[in-house]
């Protein structure tokens, strides 16, 4: 709230009753909502779910050059194969500069949110459910 | 990096997204926790969406993508991921009592005033839109505009007309004339807990 809002507010609790009681009543409320700490048994589950993933990725081909050619089906219709070969052409075995080389190409072409929402599909399409 | 908390070995950018996801989680995961449980139709449900979104961070990041405010970008992919649940299988919207019991604030507050709210919240959620409704919970998460607009894909400018519409809609029900926040946040701590009662055919 900028320090103007925040004044007439003030003015009107000195003046007004019930919002004074309203406010003594939420605060009272929020006081009890103490936000938990990181709940241990998710951790465990989420660290859990990213072993499966990273296990089951080395058997059905979620590295190299598997990853690079279900990537390239899915940006080829935008950008073309030329290009597409050029993108993907420096993009390491294992993978970890995949995403951050193509999305801002895409974005060049497409606009930064398009691009967004692009990458996003080609990560379910070729990452998550292949 | 903590070697401890990461149990992925295969890789060191898989190692390095494991720690970042780690790191992601133990800052966001708890609040993140408490807006599943609002879309959610029961607490295991909103884990299991709180699990998936963090799970796809660790791939994006493991994969290279530079995610530039983790926070706006987790409640953008829960919301979006608990809305395809929703659409899915809508008559699954039913809450559990437990659920609800468990989220309510443990106040002594008297019974006539919490039914009156209770009403109150009621003709509020007919009152303000779809997008109205959950703007304003993101807004009382601590989402800034920005962020919201990341999450809802929409223009920041349309986040700050959507968040005065619904403001304006909640000040005449307030039925104060001056410009009260506190009948505003009340309002909106009343919709996000009774959100949980209401039943999808």
């Amino acid at each position: 709230m900028v320090e103007d809002q925040f004044g007439s507010v003030q003015s009107h609790l000195d003046q007004c009753d019930v919002c004074r009681l309203e406010l003594h009543r939420l605060q009272s409320a929020l006081g009890d909502q103490r936000e938990p700490g990181p709940d241990p048994t998710l951790l465990a589950r989420m660290q859990s779910a990213i072993q499966r993933w990273e296990n089951s990725a080395s058997q059905t081909g979620r590295t190299g050059a598997a990853v690079k050619r279900r990537v390239a089906t899915e940006i080829a219709p935008f950008l073309g194969p030329d290009a597409t070969d050029s993108i993907l052409k420096p993009v390491a075995e294992s993978g970890e500069n995949l995403l951050s080389s193509i999305e801002p190409v895409l974005a060049l072409f497409l606009g930064g949110r398009a691009a967004a929402h692009l990458v996003t599909y080609v990560v379910d399409a070729a990452l998550i459910r292949a | 990096m903590d070697q401890d908390k990461t149990q992925t070995g295969s890789s060191p950018a898989a190692t390095e997204a494991e720690q970042a996801t780690v790191t992601v989680y133990e800052e966001f995961g708890p609040a993140l926790l408490r807006y599943a449980g609002q879309l959610a139709a029961s607490q295991d449900e909103a884990r299991d969406a709180v699990q998936e979104v963090f799970l796809r961070y660790f791939v994006e990041v493991r994969y290279g993508r530079n995610i530039e405010n983790p926070r706006a970008w987790l409640y953008h992919v829960l919301r979006n991921y608990l809305l395809d649940q929703i659409k899915a299988a809508p008559s699954r919207r039913e809450v559990q009592t437990a659920d609800v019991d468990s989220l309510s604030p443990q106040t002594d507050v008297n019974p006539e005033n919490l039914l009156q709210r209770s009403q109150g919240a009621q003709e509020l959620a007919k009152v303000l839109s779809g997008r109205e409704f959950t703007c304003l919970t993101l807004r009382g998460e601590g989402l800034s505009y920005s962020e919201i607009a990341v999450v809802m894909d929409i223009r920041i400018g349309t986040v700050g007309a959507t968040l005065a519409r619904a403001q304006q809609k909640l000040r005449r029900y307030g039925g104060c004339q001056n410009n009260s926040f506190t009948g505003i946040a009340e309002a909106l701590l009343c919709l996000v807990q009774e959100a949980l009662t209401y039943t999808t055919s």
